[in-house]
């Protein structure tokens, strides 16, 4: 049997007289071909027999001149389609035009919407998103601090504040298996953290409460990551063995191939263990824990607020100042501050999705305009209103779902180009897929458009007489192009608007690569070490593991010095504390605040960071020597305003006791970001202070990534359980912390280019329709003696003022929404008139340039040939 | 005067390519013409693949030009119920094919082209 819709367009498209012939011979052949070729060839054959058999041009008989309306609607349907495929491919820059308009528009707005939709609007994998809240220290979600442990069991077993309250903190573990030694990214948590977040393990089970002790059997749950590259998916592995950290551990489970962690994490994270923490080893002054917790059904998360807030100054009646807490959304943890870029390219792309309307309506209008002749000589020869404007509307809806193919088509390339950024990943953006409502409504919209400005000609040329058009053609332009000429008006203030937000992207951008950072980093290696607790038990022999590191890397050719830190600058991590000085006392709240970076003594020289007074640390500075500080000049200025800081003493307040000796200011780092203020920090020894972990900073002669090898040879040497982590160089750090806004410069950017682009085509457009329309006047002028100059200013003047009213209109919705790009803006002002004026100019420009060249045509006239053809 | 209507009464109709390959088909197929063996007629000699209603068109053409003439068949269950139209070609029809074969290979002649 033939397929039944093929044979139902086969017999709407044949004509009556024929109908019945060719199903039978297509049958015939049909069978024949099945039994020969396999169904599936003559199904195939048979559609493309009925297709072709649909668009077959049939001459008119004499006579005919309408059809009778008897003939079938869907004679009518394709004989327009093939009309307009025709007219479409006899004007193919038009057709290219707007297939290419639609395309970016329609495209550009699905793939932003659909990434914007990924990060604020989709629902979060998790079970039942909208009642998980982050409850936490602090009195609003960007000054929000991680609870301590004893807080955490607090808050989760005594308030009762929250159906179920979760506990993690990041962990990294060396996993030591076969072959070398591998970094994971993992968490340790509560055992709650899966209840809460509604994760189910795909092997195993999960761990339980009991075994967040630190007496209990250590055991870990894998990723299914881990699980598929390292075992094969073995589902056997539940009681496997593995050594993470020097430490024996028991896989318990696997978990979910979606479960990729808690917060924004551009690791996936691959192991998760209990807790283990005691009020010893994670004691009242370490805030670290992140937290999760389920609201009671009903419980709305400004209700938790409050409640929890009565909890907490109930259970700590005498601590001055009072504790304050948040409880905010979880979304809001994963999203952050890319919330503000996320909307102002919504707003970005919504514009261009705009100017991608108007400069349809536009095109279409011309385009109606030029047909004015062609839809006159129908209507004399008979034909319906309702067949020309069916025949226009089919032309549109064309169109329309030519330039809505190809926009899925960018859409679906652009997502896949940009799904793997890691700006997505640290956005919290989990899976990023074309978002299917977002390109319906694209979709929709260039189809309305499509259809309104489409048969707008049709439905002018009942109104106007058939005669006039008849005689005149397509000489006189209606009214006076008012339509189009505010549709070009539009475009322009759009693309002004776009263009003065990608002018200041710019500018900050630019300010933000000039700012002083207050370090060089150039020719920097970066990288982590950690040594484990079963290997380095206490801090003599961490000290002693780090000094052979600097030691050792110190003699690699090619190395100018090696320094350690704490926290590197821009590596996305930072540690923040109270501070005490010594003979003052300060009012609740009022106590000095400070980063606080433990470092080697090489550090300030490897990173350039310049001393400012005193001098920084010694090798002799170590544990039997005086506690001794560096202070940054901003806590300088802060705290010793009109004196020497030098010979101050300060408590660092984090593991050492005491006050130590201010010894030497250096100069102020910017460590989260080249847009961070100036904000005080405050150094110590590592010899002094000692750690398990740092970064490692590698100044070197020849390009920093040539040292890696011989950089991993010689920590092989001291221990091979350390492997480097986080391997970067200082250079790749500063260009990834302004990834994001790198990537919405050139986003905004982009779109207002096209912008721009389709708004010279509007004034080019309109100004040479104009133009064409009145060559007789001109040439008129011209034969009267007027200069060519004059008109050649008459014709620009025109384009010119659409200009000039749509670059107004532009610089004053422009200044009403800069706001919205406040958030992202470093050194400049949303209302900058240096950017607004250059952005002004270059849209007047280009707007001269768009009128010139229809202008150049119009003084080329031969008054002569003009005046004859009157 | 008289005779001049006549004279163009009788002038051969000009065929097209297309309409040439149809009656050409026609000529093979003799009483097996319709219009399923036509298109796989020119379809297995030419290796063009031909939309049926192209045929139809051709014929119809053909039909009025007065070179062929067609006659409906019975419905066969084959054709899920349908009829054949048969198709055979007239006296004119053969002449203005003989015509055009004559005129095309007295053009081709000598060119070494086939």
């Amino acid at each position: 049997m033939p397929p039944r819709l093929a044979i139902w367009l086969l017999a709407q498209a044949l004509p009556a007289d024929e109908r019945e012939f060719a199903l039978g011979d297509l049958a015939e052949e049909f069978a024949d071909r099945a039994t020969h070729d396999g169904y599936t060839r003559a199904r195939r054959w048979y559609w493309r027999q009925a297709i072709r058999s649909s668009f077959t041009r049939r001459p008119r008989r004499y006579g005919q001149v309408a059809r009778p309306s008897r003939t079938r609607p869907m004679t009518h349907l394709l004989q327009d389609a093939r009309f307009s495929l025709r007219l479409l491919k006899r004007a193919p820059g038009f057709t290219a035009v707007i297939i290419t308009t639609l395309a970016l528009g329609i495209g550009a707005t699905t793939a932003i919407f659909s990434v914007v939709h990924a990060a604020l609007l989709k629902p979060l994998p998790f079970k039942d998103p909208q009642g998980l809240v982050v409850p936490t220290n602090g009195s609003s979600v960007a000054d929000s601090m991680p609870l301590n442990y004893p807080q955490l069991l607090q808050w989760r077993d005594d308030f009762g504040v929250f159906d179920e309250v979760a506990g993690y903190f990041n962990w990294s573990a060396t996993l030591r298996d076969s072959g070398d030694a591998e970094r994971l990214a993992g968490i340790r948590s509560t055992a709650s953290l899966f209840s809460v977040l509604g994760v189910q393990p795909v092997v195993g089970s999960l761990f339980t409460r009991a075994d967040e002790a630190r007496s209990a059997e250590p055991i870990v749950l894998i990723s299914e990551a881990l699980w598929k590259r390292k075992y094969a998916a073995d589902r056997s592995i539940p009681g496997r063995r593995i050594i993470l950290n020097d430490q024996t551990f028991t896989i318990v489970g696997v978990l979910p191939a979606w479960f990729r962690g808690v917060g924004p994490t551009t690791d996936p994270v691959d192991v998760f263990g209990p807790l283990r923490l005691t009020e010893q080893n994670a004691p009242a002054s370490l805030n670290f824990l992140g937290t999760v917790a389920r609201l009671k059904p009903g419980q709305s998360n400004v209700m938790a607020q409050e409640q929890l807030q009565a909890a907490v100054l109930r259970a700590n009646p005498d601590v001055q100042p009072r504790p304050r807490v948040v409880v905010f959304p979880f979304r809001d943890r994963l999203v952050r501050d890319s919330r503000a870029v996320l909307l102002s390219l919504m707003v970005a792309v919504g514009f261009l999705l705009l100017i991608t309307c108007a400069n349809l309506a536009n095109l279409l209008l011309a385009r109606g305009v030029g047909r004015r002749r062609e839809i006159a000589v129908r209507l004399a020869v008979g034909a319906g209103r309702r067949r020309i404007v069916s025949q226009l509307l089919t032309e549109s809806v064309i169109l329309s779902a030519a330039g809505g193919l190809a926009g899925v088509l960018v859409a679906w390339l652009v997502i896949r180009g940009v799904s793997t950024l890691p700006v997505l990943a640290e956005a919290g953006i989990y899976d990023l897929s074309v978002n299917w409502t977002v390109l319906g409504f694209g979709f929709t919209l260039s189809f309305v458009v499509g259809i309104v400005f489409g048969i707008m000609p049709a439905l002018r040329a009942g109104r106007a007489s058939v005669t006039r058009d008849l005689r005149d053609g397509a000489r006189v332009a209606f009214g006076r192009d008012r339509l189009r000429s505010s549709f070009v008006v539009l475009e322009i203030a759009l693309t002004l608007m776009l263009l003065a937000g990608a002018g200041l992207l710019g500018r900050s951008m630019a300010s933000l690569l000039a700012v002083d950072k207050g370090f060089t980093g150039d020719s920097v290696l970066t990288f982590r070490l950690s040594t484990s607790q079963a290997k380095y038990p206490n801090s003599t022999e961490q000290t002693r593991y780090f000094e052979q590191v600097l030691d050792r890397l110190a003699r690699v050719p090619g190395v100018a010095s090696a320094g350690l830190a704490s926290e590197l600058p821009m590596a996305g991590s930072d540690t923040n504390g109270g501070l005490t000085i010594e003979g003052r006392t300060f009012a609740p709240g009022e106590a000095p605040m400070s980063q606080k970076r433990i470092v080697s003594p090489a550090y300030f020289e490897t990173l350039g960071i310049q001393v400012r007074e005193g001098r920084t640390f010694a090798d002799s500075d170590d544990g039997k020597a005086q506690a001794v500080m560096v202070v940054s000049e901003a806590f300088a200025r802060r705290w010793f305003p009109n004196e020497s800081a030098v010979g101050k003493r300060v408590g660092f307040n984090w593991d050492m006791d005491g006050f130590q000796t201010v010894i030497g200011v250096v100069a102020d780092v910017k460590h989260n970001g080249l847009d961070d203020p100036d904000n005080p920090a405050v150094y110590v020894s590592f010899k002094q202070r000692p750690d398990s972990s740092f970064d490692v900073a590698v100044k070197s002669t020849v390009p920093p990534e040539t040292l890696i090898t011989a950089v991993r040879a010689e920590l092989k040497a001291i221990d091979p359980d350390r492997p480097m982590t986080n391997v970067h160089t200082m250079t790749s750090l500063l260009s990834e912390s302004v990834g994001g806004r790198r990537l919405s410069l050139n986003l905004v950017g982009g779109f207002a280019l096209i912008g721009l682009l389709l708004a010279a085509t509007g004034i080019y457009g309109v100004v040479s329709h104009a133009t064409e329309q009145r060559t007789r006047e001109f040439g008129i002028r011209l034969a009267l003696g007027a200069e060519s100059a004059s008109v050649l200013s008459l014709v620009l003047r025109q384009g010119l003022l659409l200009a000039a009213i749509g670059a107004a209109v532009g610089l004053i919705g422009a200044l009403a929404i800069g706001g919205v790009l406040r958030a992202q803006l470093f050194g400049v002002e949303p209302s900058d008139p240096l950017t607004l004026a250059a952005v002004c100019a270059g849209v007047i420009l280009v707007a001269v340039v768009a009128g010139y060249l229809p202008a150049r045509r119009a003084v080329r006239i031969d008054p002569a040939t003009i005046l004859r053809e009157g | 005067m008289v005779h001049n209507v006549n004279y163009m009464g009788k002038l051969e109709p000009v065929l097209g390519e297309f309409e040439q390959l149809v009656l050409l088909a026609l000529v093979r197929l003799g009483p097996e013409a319709y219009g399923a063996t036509i298109r796989r007629e020119i379809e297995a000699r030419t290796g063009r693949d031909l939309a049926i209603s192209a045929v139809y068109v051709t014929l119809d053409r053909l039909e009025t030009k007065g070179l062929v003439r067609s006659r409906v068949g019975d419905p066969t269950p084959q054709r899920g119920g349908r009829r054949r139209k048969h198709f055979v070609l007239l006296p004119a029809g053969r002449r203005a094919i003989a015509q055009a074969c004559r005129a095309f290979g007295l053009m081709v002649e000598g060119l070494g082209l086939i």
